[in-house]
């Protein structure tokens, strides 16, 4: 907006007084930080679940792996004579670095709408329902875009287990745990009554 | 038959979008005045089962609800920066193409084969649907239907004949008018606050649904999703599939448009938005709400201890001096356009033939709670002052100089004249059996039970009955209706 502009209209050149304490604080550079640590917790957990569920289910420990490599080098990456080796070291990192990624986007959209401070069972709540949206984004719109070819690969039990199920119950309670523990940018937890309020009383009042 | 996407479906599909994006942008505005939501009607800070703002309230009700407003930002709220009265009326003009563009999708609906489209005729579509629900797991897409698959057709039936239900009745609920005469209706969803925290849910529903109706288009093919509701075309040549994604990305640029264009015009030319939108929302409001006078009937065990202030109380000379002597030898004049001018002292006034009645106050942002009111019928001192035949509102000037806001007037309200004489409307002197407080409007305020909050007024000074009120104030009706855009009329 131009200066001309703010002086043409008849919006209000003045703000209430405002009172209230402040309980939570958005520095960008720590939501960064937690967010990266929260996303490696998380993501770490969900790597080690998964693995578990694919040897359990599958009998084969790297299929996760294998499914992270198969999103850049294709379906080649899900035969038996691709190397071991080369799908845990691309599948790793892709897994991190996502996992990272989603971590910053989750505690950006908790700091943006005041929810670093809130109840915890609304946090655990926002990190199942976050799970389960990069689940269904991931795997219903974005890889069908950038690996089409995987369609119909992947059978029932895998996805469920290796997909909602490992998402909704391990990555988001992961990321809301590691909120709740460490409550970054929450200077106070609005909800305990600790009496120790001593601000004046606003002017005028009885 | 082949269902397809006729061009009622097509067109209504488009204009839903742009109703639903601006009901939920100036949705978050109105949540904004009040970043709290409760499943109890009497608001106790605390007690609030989710918040939306970075600040607390001190725990001893040193401040009053203005300081608990969170101004969003532009480009999440519409307007944003704390513009609640704009807010609202961009909701409820929002509310009516919303709600015309849903009767004539039902239309289409209903007057042609296309309710099949939604309306399951067998059991053996939970079947089916579990099927495509498995389908989708395995990240394949399950075959197409006429035109969707047993899910879509769930979700879609549950979203327009549940959902949508569901945000309008609970968005009625909060209207004090419709509260007030029908006790029973917000009480359908936990009461008033109950009703506020449902249709916030039923938001956050609707924004899901986009959210995971935009990644099923994409897994079924966007492109020719796009071609089947842009041109209706199941089966489109590569042509006709270019001409649809050029016509969604400038539909999609338009909306973008509009919404940068209402939200700058609001923020830059506030005034011209207000009248302009409520040309089409007072008329509806007066029509529908305002007749209907409140029949409130609250017991004595619903009464909320320590409700929220809102207002500051004057800090005038002259307020402080009466205040201090509790009122003595003040009189409340009456006058205007009247045959017979009234001057009362507080004693007289409390002679009068006087009401009690328990009641909720809703507050236009949001927050309630319950008090008992005790004071005289305005409709008595209408009787009593022989109203010109001229007169049409009565002005309540007040004690209130506004010392928050220096340089803008001190606070004024202007009501319908047909309002004084509701059942239920007092000038009320005490509250909760004790004169009332001056944070809660001493020496006497307006209850005006099927009205928000804000018309209220507290702090009244005098009132005179006028036959216009343009040419008070900024002519707007009311101090909150010059300054802060606010409607003249609230019942809703």
């Amino acid at each position: 907006m131009t200066d001309s502009e703010s002086q043409t209209d008849d919006r209000r050149s003045w703000a209430p007084p405002r009172v209230g304490l402040e309980v939570e604080r958005r520095d960008r550079w720590e939501i960064v930080r937690h967010g990266t640590f929260a996303g490696l917790s998380a993501g770490f957990a969900l790597g080690f679940v998964e693995i578990v569920v694919s040897t359990a289910l599958r009998g084969d420990p790297w299929l996760p792996f294998d499914f992270a490599v198969a999103i850049v080098v294709g379906p080649e990456a899900l035969a038996p004579v691709f190397p071991v080796a080369a799908a845990v070291a691309l599948g790793t990192v892709i897994h991190i670095l996502l996992s990272v990624l989603f971590g910053v986007v989750f505690l950006s959209a908790l700091a943006l709408t005041f929810q670093l401070s809130a109840r915890s069972w609304l946090i655990i709540l926002y990190g199942v329902v976050f799970a389960l949206t990069v689940w269904e984004v991931n795997f219903l719109a974005v890889l069908p875009l950038i690996a089409p070819t995987l369609r119909g690969r992947i059978d029932l039990l895998t996805q469920l287990w290796n997909g909602i199920v490992s998402y909704s119950l391990v990555y988001g309670p992961v990321l809301a745990a590691y909120v709740i523990w460490v409550r970054p940018g929450t200077l106070d937890r609005w909800w305990l009554t600790d009496g120790r309020d001593a601000e004046p009383l606003p002017l005028g009042h009885d | 038959m082949d269902l397809g996407f006729p061009l009622g479906i097509r067109l209504t599909h488009a204009f839903n979008l742009v109703f639903l994006t601006l009901l939920i942008r100036s949705g978050i505005e109105i949540l904004g005045g009040h970043p709290m939501l409760y499943f109890n009607d009497h608001c106790r800070p605390g007690s609030e089962w989710i918040r939306f703002t970075s600040k607390r309230m001190f725990r001893n009700l040193r401040w009053t609800a203005e300081d608990e407003k969170e101004p969003y930002t532009p480009w999440l709220a519409l307007p944003g920066r704390d513009n609640l009265g704009l807010g609202r009326f961009w909701h409820f003009v929002s509310v009516v193409g919303w709600l015309m563009t849903g009767l004539v999708y039902l239309l289409v609906l209903f007057t042609s084969e296309q309710w099949h489209r939604l309306v399951p005729t067998s059991a053996a579509v939970f079947h089916e649907a579990g099927q495509a629900a498995v389908a989708y797991l395995r990240l394949d897409v399950p075959p197409p239907g006429n035109p969707y698959n047993a899910l879509q057709q769930l979700t879609y039936f549950v979203l327009v004949f549940v959902l949508a239900p569901l945000q309008i009745n609970t968005g009625l609920a909060m209207s004090p008018a419709l509260a007030g005469r029908f006790q029973w209706f917000p009480r359908l969803f936990g009461g008033r606050q109950g009703a506020r925290s449902l249709h916030f849910v039923g938001l956050i529903v609707f924004v899901a649904f986009t959210v995971h109706h935009v990644a099923l288009v994409i897994a079924h093919g966007l492109v020719d999703g796009l071609a089947a509701i842009v041109l209706g075309e199941k089966a489109a040549t590569a042509g006709e599939r270019a001409v649809a994604v050029a016509i969604a990305l400038t539909f999609v640029t338009g909306l973008v448009a509009l919404h940068v264009w209402a939200t700058r015009r609001s923020l830059l030319q506030p005034r011209a938005v207000q009248a302009a939108l409520q040309r089409i929302v007072d008329p509806l409001q007066a029509r529908l709400l305002q007749p209907l006078t409140s029949r409130q009937s609250y017991r004595p065990e619903d009464i909320t201890q320590d409700p929220r202030p809102n207002g500051r109380p004057p800090r005038n000379q002259a307020y402080v001096d009466l205040a201090e002597r509790s009122f003595a030898g003040w009189t409340f004049e009456v006058g205007g356009l009247v045959a017979r001018p009234l001057s009362l002292t507080l004693d007289e006034l409390r002679r009068l033939q006087s009401e009690h009645q328990i009641t909720q106050h809703k507050c236009i942002q949001g927050w309630s709670y319950t008090a008992a009111w005790q004071g005289v019928p305005l409709r008595a001192f209408l009787d009593r002052c022989l109203p010109d035949q001229k007169a049409r509102y009565i002005l309540f000037r007040t004690f209130d100089e506004k010392w928050e806001e220096p340089g803008h007037g001190e606070y004024y309200s202007v009501i319908d004249l047909d309002l004084a004489r509701a059942p239920q409307t007092l000038i009320a002197y005490d509250m909760n059996g004790q004169p009332l407080p001056a944070a809660f409007g001493a020496p006497l305020r307006l209850r005006l039970e099927n009205q928000l909050g804000y018309k209220m007024v507290k702090w009244i000074r005098s009132i005179e009955l006028v036959a216009d009120y343009h040419d008070i104030g900024a002519g707007q009706g009311g101090w909150r209706a010059d300054l802060l855009h606010y409607s003249r009329i609230a019942p809703i």
